[in-house]
């Protein structure tokens, strides 16, 4: 074997060129498989970063699966729910929120959890400082003020402290003690969220000046539970169904809707950023897959051409008593060699290309980290692609080459005859093969970007030009409820009074920015279908929101300065509320039950976007800010111009008012439509990057198997022209025989297209997974490519020398 | 421009091939004249030139110095492409390793020069191929590959694509070269069979006994013609 290894890479050093090509052909596949493995390694495979065992672990959603989820329980039924459990080992209950570091200087914002006091031993989570919560009162409810924070606070805002423990942390204006620090990756259990601290759910009302512990019609809380060894997902499922009946008959008016629960493995879970991951990566993996097997296909292909010329060696080798086994696997460690090559490349490249995916992500301060990170997984699973791709590559053209006959090789196989169809034919069905594989790929690419494009240019049900977004918190400066709605109303009259400024408005989300809320509601009148979520999007606004955006008004008004906290409490719906809950009736004057208060209905807009530029339209609801106050409010300000222009003005208004305010996340609408597309976005980039370097492979594939024939068929060219071929026919001649091989993988290649871009039909928009026009533009594309790559291998032919030419066998 | 029953002239033809520092004068001064329904042997020992000759009259080749008359039209300075299509036109190759296309079957070997020719439809070209295949007793293995056929039959395959285009002037280069004696035979028959219907053929030979079939005889040796009596000179010179 050693003898193999040795010989092998004598015999690659020889052929540098072949060599070359061939291992960044393969590293180049591979490359493309490890990074999108990288990220999924980092998401769905390990949800909960520095957690060792997620398998077991699920999270609990309550009525119809959907992105916007909310949170599925309130604090009583938790404590229901964990106090009567048989089929969990624990289950924890966490809420992220941001909070503010304040006490020292400008507060600085952090996203922090509220967690149970199970939390950190349930998911084994042990801190590498201090320790977890402890409660002197035993009573959850009452929380403690400790606080447990991130590695990475640690380090960065306490210099690695050695002492923290015992120190005192400022959060929203109140003291914490610091009992523990997380140990480095662990990050909340949220995927794609990075949280930075934890204080107990007690401190709840501190923090975020609710006051729904108690309150068991208040769902906030999400949950994670650990199976009990040997249980089941749906046995589990069905224990929580049954004891959630239970609570429900015991409290029906906290209960409305649909209180079904479902249990999830993490990597699909609702909540974070697995809703969105789990259904992309997979099928970008799969489009990687193509390209790697497109890839081995390529490098088969430059193996079949190379045989050719080793056919004396073989046949010696054949004839000196080798067996075909032995000859096999002398070629199968050259190709392992040269996968080996291709993967050590390729895990170069993926340390690179890892880190790329939250680049697509536009600088907002909610802590995404979806980035992947090249593990010992990773490169394991880099070696075993490798091994697989050197295999599958290396094999046909092995086992082609050892049922050589050494007899007719050694004679030269002098022909009397020109041309030989057999010996093309593989090679020809491989070129096919890349087109038809980089078709599938570009048709791919092609729906994906003309989905990305109609979402970019369809109407959003807003005008997104010219508006300016800046966020403030108003919580860690210790506003009180009504101070803070007088600072709201001055910030307003403020700015709208800049020259420039066309209109101006508060809202408790920005569309796009994944800030906009969802929660059960109860609309007047409505029965609700046996197990129906009677859930909406739901949003805090300020006057003349609907005005400021440009979302047109479909019946009644806007919200007014008029509807304040000592006015009636008045709501927006959209269309799609209008249609679901009260179809064929009039919704103006109709009232809506939203967090235990109703509110009467006196305007109906159109389906505007504001979760992502694709979803089904989802009901909404929108309630005056100044009827609801909340702690986050973002700015928006439609001004005549360049937003950024107003930047200065409007920052330098807000200080007027409040010196001490920290702005964040100032950007524009417009900026936000891209935060809204990134999925699409992502989907896009890397089909299209997959499908045009599958173009590439292929157009060399090609190139390869046209200047391999016509070379070996220099012989049958000069008898052409001895026969009156002209230059023309012969350039003719060689065109054909490369458009037959794309035209038979264009063939191929659409069929596959057809059966297989319907899986990609729930993420399309305004675009059918058989759309004619892209897989028509995508044929013709390769065609010409095709002919392209046998221009060279064409006009080399076309200006053989027939005297020449006739004298070679 | 008259012929006068010449159908080739050549005057002085020179090639010199040129490889790094080296110059080989394959031919030196040839002067020959082919009549139309001629058979002309051109014969000599291996490396005297045979084949390069060939190659020049079937403007395969371009000469380095001299003058080429093809049917009185000097032929030696045309372009590539007016070459291609005197070949198709005038030109019939025999070729010693009979060079059919093995991807093509006897019928699309045979169809092959005639697809060349613009305009000629395809009814005329079946039309042409079957004759030529019946005319050298091949008909029969029209829907044959040339790897299923015999050595014999491949070179009267090779032939009868030579006959399809009804060119001026067959030109065979060693077409019993690669046959036993009895094919080898069957083609000498064939090839004055056709002699005799009028077709004029000049054949690169260098077995004596094959050239003893033309009616006459030209003796190439270093690139030169030589005559009879020459060559008994040098070969004694050589013996002695």
């Amino acid at each position: 074997m050693l003898h193999d290894f040795r010989f092998a890479l004598r015999q690659l050093r020889k052929a540098p060129g072949f060599t070359l090509a061939a291992v960044l052909t393969l590293a180049l596949g591979i490359a493309a498989c490890s990074t999108i493995f990288s990220w999924i390694d980092s998401t769905l495979l390990d949800p909960i970063p520095g957690v060792a065992h997620t398998g077991n672990m699920v999270t609990i959603q309550r009525g119809e699966r959907s992105v916007q989820a909310p949170p599925p329980l309130s604090y009583p039924d938790y404590v229901d729910l964990r106090n009567h459990t048989s089929v969990l080992s624990g289950l924890i209950a966490h809420h992220e929120d941001f909070m503010a570091i304040t006490g020292s200087g400008e507060p600085e914002r952090i996203y922090g959890v509220l967690a149970s006091s199970n939390y950190f031993s349930v998911l084994g989570v042990h801190p590498i400082l201090g320790t977890t919560f402890r409660f002197p009162s035993g009573d959850e409810r009452l929380g403690a003020p400790q606080a447990v924070i991130s590695y990475y606070l640690w380090q960065h805002r306490f210099a690695r402290d050695p002492a923290i423990v015992g120190k005192t942390i400022q959060i929203n204006r109140h003291n914490f003690t610091i009992v523990g620090v997380a140990p480095r990756g662990f990050e909340g259990c949220t995927s794609g969220l990075r949280a930075q601290i934890w204080l107990p759910l007690g401190v709840d009302q501190q923090v975020t000046g609710s006051r729904r512990i108690n309150n068991r019609g208040d769902a906030w809380l999400n949950v994670v539970g650990v199976l009990r060894p040997g249980v089941g997902r749906q046995q589990a499922q069905n224990e929580f169904n049954l004891l959630m009946q239970r609570i429900v008959a015991r409290y029906p008016h906290s209960h409305r809707g649909d209180n079904r629960l479902s249990l999830d493995p993490l990597w699909r879970s609702p909540f974070g950023a697995n809703i969105y991951l789990s259904g992309s990566l997979p099928i970008l993996l799969a489009l990687a897959g193509a390209l790697l097997l497109l890839a081995c296909t390529n490098v088969a292909g430059l193996l079949l051409v190379r045989a050719v010329s080793r056919r004396r060696e073989f046949a010696i080798r054949l004839s000196m008593g080798a067996s075909r086994a032995r000859l096999v696997r002398q070629l199968i460690v050259e190709n392992l060699m040269v996968g080996i090559a291709g993967g050590v490349i390729a895990l170069a490249i993926t340390f690179f290309t890892a880190r790329t995916l939250s680049s697509f992500l536009p600088a907002i301060s909610l802590p995404l980290d979806i980035n992947g990170k090249v593990n010992g997984a990773v490169m394991l699973v880099i070696f075993l692609i490798a091994i697989l791709a050197a295999t599958t590559s290396g094999a046909v053209p092995a086992l082609r080459a050892s049922t050589l006959s050494p007899v007719r090789v050694l004679k030269d196989e002098s022909s009397t005859s020109s041309g030989s169809l057999g010996r093309s034919r593989l090679a020809a069905a491989l070129a096919a093969a890349q087109i038809a594989l980089s078709l599938v790929l570009l048709a791919c690419a092609g729906l994906f970007v003309r989905s990305l494009l109609n979402a970019e240019s369809a109407n959003p049900g807003y005008d997104p030009d010219h508006v300016y977004l800046a966020s403030y918190d108003l919580k860690p400066l210790g506003y009180t409820s009504a101070k803070a709605m007088e600072f709201n109303r001055l910030v307003l009259q403020r700015v709208q009074a800049l020259p420039g400024v066309v209109s101006a408005t508060l809202a408790s989300f920005s569309p796009l920015s994944f800030t906009i809320g969802s929660d059960d509601v109860t609309p007047e009148g409505y029965v609700p279908h046996p197990h129906e979520s009677v859930t909406a999007d739901t949003g805090t606004v300020g006057p003349g929101y609907l005005h400021t955006l440009r979302t047109p008004l479909v019946s009644g008004r806007d919200f007014t300065d008029a509807d304040n906290a000592s006015a009636e409490p008045v709501a927006i719906v959209n269309k799609a509320f209008a249609n679901r809950y009260w179809p064929g009736q009039q919704s103006i004057g109709k009232r809506v039950q939203l967090s235990s208060r109703w509110y009467t209905v006196v305007g109906v807009t159109v389906n505007a976007k504001y979760r992502g530029l694709v979803y089904t339209p989802a009901p909404l609801v929108l309630v005056p800010l100044m009827q609801d106050n909340r702690n986050l409010i973002i700015l928006h300000v439609r001004v005549a111009g360049d937003s950024a222009a107003f930047d200065s003005a409007i920052q330098r208004t807000l200080h007027s008012l409040n010196p001490d305010l920290p702005l964040f996340d100032v950007s524009t609408l417009k900026q936000n439509m891209v935060l809204g597309g990134v999925f699409q976005r992502i989907m896009s980039v890397f089909a299209g990057t997959f499908g045009l370097l599958a173009m590439i492979l292929a157009a060399i594939g090609v190139y390869g198997v046209v200047a391999y024939t016509t070379r070996q068929r220099t012989h049958e060219i000069g008898v052409r022209m001895a026969l009156g071929a002209d230059q023309r026919d012969v350039f003719r001649q060689v065109l054909k025989q490369g458009l037959r091989i794309a035209m038979i993988g264009v063939a191929v290649g659409l069929a596959a297209s057809l059966v297989l871009t319907r899986y990609l039909r729930g993420m399309l928009y305004g675009v059918g997974a058989t759309d004619w026009p892209t897989f028509t533009i995508v044929a013709l594309a390769l065609c010409a490519v095709a002919l392209f790559a046998c221009f060279v291998p064409a006009r080399r032919a076309a200006t053989v020398n027939p005297a020449l030419a006739l004298r070679m066998e | 421009m008259a012929s006068n029953g010449k159908l080739i002239e050549i005057e002085d033809l020179t090639k010199v091939f040129y490889t790094d520092d080296v110059e080989t004068h394959a031919l030196s001064g040839v002067h020959l004249t082919i009549s139309r329904g001629e058979y002309l042997a051109v014969s000599g020992p291996s490396g005297c030139g045979k084949s390069t000759l060939l190659s020049i009259l079937g403007l395969l080749d371009t000469p380095t110095a001299g003058r080429y008359l093809l049917n009185g039209n000097p032929v030696e300075n045309l372009s590539f492409s007016a070459r291609a299509h005197i070949r198709n036109q005038e030109i019939g190759f025999i070729f010693q390793s009979f060079n059919l296309i093995g991807d093509l079957t006897v019928e699309e070997n045979v169809e092959l020069p005639l697809t060349y020719r613009a305009g000629m439809p395809a009814a005329e070209r079946k039309r042409r191929v079957k004759e030529a295949l019946e005319r050298v007793n091949m008909a029969h293995r029209m829907r044959h590959y040339p790897a299923q056929i015999s050595g014999g039959q491949q070179q009267r395959v090779a032939v009868a694509r030579a006959l399809a285009g009804s060119p001026s002037i067959l030109l065979a280069d060693e077409p019993t070269g690669n046959l036993d004696s009895k094919n080898g035979e069957a083609v000498m028959y064939l090839l004055r069979d056709l002699h005799r219907e009028g077709s004029t053929i000049c054949m690169v030979t260098h077995d004596p006994r094959f050239a003893r079939h033309a009616e006459r005889e030209v003796h190439l040796f270093d690139g030169k013609v030589v005559s009879e009596d020459e060559i008994r000179k040098l070969e004694e010179e050589a013996e002695g």
